[in-house]
């Protein structure tokens, strides 16, 4: 069994068709990035948080309940409220649970898993997606933001304002300074583009990277693990960032794969819409690449061990 | 000046990426790409670039804000990173569009094995099928010529679960269409298409086994229509289906060639 075999036919038909799916979620984002750089004073962001770190990234977790976009759209999110003054780690929060805690992707998940346990199964990845990404947050507030972001991305005071950055002015006591909404909405699209075009840079690589292995890898050569706990676990965390699916339709996916255990299903449905060969294309225009490659490993083991220890026996305990 | 030529690159860029978008939806070829509830957003998306794009080259940024240090808007000042951006989106996506040609090769029916090997997962389906009335993809539709039903794979498959729906087919002759890949013999092969849920990348093949009497002698991939009778059995727990066909015929791809 050949384990790799590439086709331009295959790759350009899955590479326009990840551009299609992924491409109008960035560009949501992009527009709500662009409203909250224009228009959301600084304050009203720090406002929706907790003053205190804890809270702060607890709440961060859940925001993706009210704003439902997916790994792909909150990228460009996560770049405008980090500049916004949003500490990294609630930022980080945010942008690992929305994927997973969001209605559609609750929705979608109890749909996929009809006949197998799909209120167990919604609620675990949704737990543990939320646990994770809670984890992480706390972890990253212990870390100096400066030697993780991207230069831009920096805040340092009066000087980090940008081109089209209005909103901070009135945060920081300009309140008296007005712009007229023409103007403001002008400068919110102006935004919206730069950060389309920033985002969807790296999204193209990614998925020209994700449409090659996505297309090329043959997938049965994973089977043969399905018997192992530890290595179905493994392949399957793989797999998902391979396959770069979006969070709303993998549970879909994972779904079928049945010869594998329920836990390495979980970790399939956990892991990728966390990190694939795509997002680690758009987690560079964030941040430095030693931290999202450090993120990536970091994502792995920790997925894999809680998959491993905990999901699998809760599993066992509800006999599935 | 530097802001005015990045201003029209980046332009070029969300006009380019919008008209693909655009002719993608009014020209059809985006059925083959995207599930119909994903459909829309190309439409509105292609709408977006072209407004953004308008709104682009009608202003300009403040120079005098991005001198104060700490701006981030690369391609809104930065040449090279405007025409990096225009070569990786733009260049890219029509390359694309040029390329592909809105399907998959065999080799993804390799890649990606079937979905429906296992009889578990037509249970997928079960939730799909509607009987008697029209299912997610207008499977089972009204009575057609000649006494037969007129269904599609997922169908068959959602029978495998779906009782009512079961005994329905299994009496009478169903036509029903896919992409012929042979069989181990020349006395069976696989009516296969591919099943979508959000786009064609996370598309998988899903198969019924067809016997027939004697060789059909078209290639693998060719679409036929199948007019057979569907053999529903059960051994060690698993769900059987076999399609006994009367008749093999070449037809050209269907307007939506997958199913969803």
């Amino acid at each position: 069994m050949r384990w790799f075999a590439f086709s331009w036919q295959n790759f350009w038909f899955s590479f326009l068709a990840l551009v299609f799916e992924g491409v109008p979620f960035i560009l949501l984002g992009s527009l709500i990035s662009g409203i909250i750089g224009s228009f959301v004073p600084a304050r009203v962001i720090s406002g929706l948080l907790p003053k205190s770190r804890f809270p702060a990234i607890l709440v961060s977790g859940l925001l993706g309940v009210i704003f439902p976009v997916c790994d792909c759209g909150t990228v460009p999110i996560v770049r405008r409220i980090l500049k916004k003054g949003v500490p990294l780690s609630c930022g980080i929060t945010y942008m690992l649970a929305s994927p997973i805690v969001n209605p559609l992707v609750i929705i979608s998940t109890i749909i996929a898993f009809q006949g197998q346990a799909p209120l167990l199964t919604a609620g675990l990845r949704i737990g543990f997606g939320y646990f994770i990404a809670v984890v992480i947050g706390l972890i990253v507030s212990s870390l100096p933001s400066e030697s993780r972001l991207q230069k831009g991305l920096v805040t340092t005071g009066r000087s980090s304002r940008t081109a089209f950055t209005i909103a901070p002015l009135y945060g920081s006591g300009s309140e008296k300074m007005e712009a007229g909404f023409v103007r403001k909405a002008s400068v919110a699209v102006r935004m919206a583009t730069d950060d389309f075009l920033g985002t969807g840079f790296y999204f193209m690589i990614g998925a020209a990277i994700a449409a090659t292995f996505n297309t090329a890898v043959n997938q049965r050569v994973i089977l043969p693990l399905a018997s192992d706990s530890v290595l179905s676990i493994i392949s399957m965390m793989t797999l998902a960032g391979i396959l770069t699916l979006c969070s709303t339709s993998d549970a879909f996916i994972a779904a079928t794969f049945v010869t594998f255990p329920s836990a390495a299903r979980m970790a399939f449905m956990i892991f990728g819409p966390m990190f694939d060969l795509k997002l680690i294309f758009l987690y560079s225009s964030l941040f430095k690449k030693r931290f999202v490659i450090a993120l990536g490993v970091g994502l792995f083991f920790f997925v894999g061990l809680i998959c491993a220890i905990f999901v699998s026996e809760l599993y066992a305990i509800q006999d599935l | 000046m530097q802001s005015r030529i990045c201003n029209v690159i980046n332009a070029g860029t969300l006009f380019g990426l919008g008209t693909v978008f655009l002719s993608f939806y009014g020209t059809g070829r985006i059925e083959q790409y995207l599930n119909p509830s994903f459909r829309p957003f190309v439409m509105v998306g292609g709408i977006l670039m072209f407004i953004m794009g308008v709104t682009c080259l009608l202003t300009l940024p403040s120079e005098h804000s991005c001198s104060e240090g700490g701006c981030d808007h690369r391609h809104a000042s930065r040449l090279s990173m405007s025409l990096a951006s225009f070569g990786l989106i733009c260049v890219s996506v029509l390359a694309g569009s040029t390329f592909s040609k809105d399907a998959f090769d065999q080799q993804i029916f390799v890649n990606r094995g079937s979905m429906d090997e296992d009889a578990k997962l037509s249970g997928g389906f079960a939730t799909n099928a509607v009987f008697p009335a029209v299912s997610k993809n207008g499977i089972v539709r009204d009575l057609a010529v000649d006494d037969s039903i007129v269904v599609e794979i997922t169908d068959l498959l959602g029978a495998i679960k779906n009782e009512p729906l079961r005994n329905f087919i299994a009496e009478k002759n169903v036509v029903v269409v896919g992409e012929f890949v042979a069989g181990p013999t020349e006395q069976n092969f696989r009516l296969t298409r591919m099943f979508i849920w959000c786009c064609a990348a996370d598309a998988r093949p899903i198969h019924v086994t067809v016997e027939v009497s004697a060789p059909v002698g078209v290639p693998d991939l060719q679409w036929v229509k199948v007019i057979g009778r569907p053999e529903y059995s059960f051994a060690d727990g698993h769900a059987h289906l076999l399609v006994k066909a009367y008749s093999v015929v070449p037809i050209k791809a269907p307007k939506d060639a997958m199913l969803y």
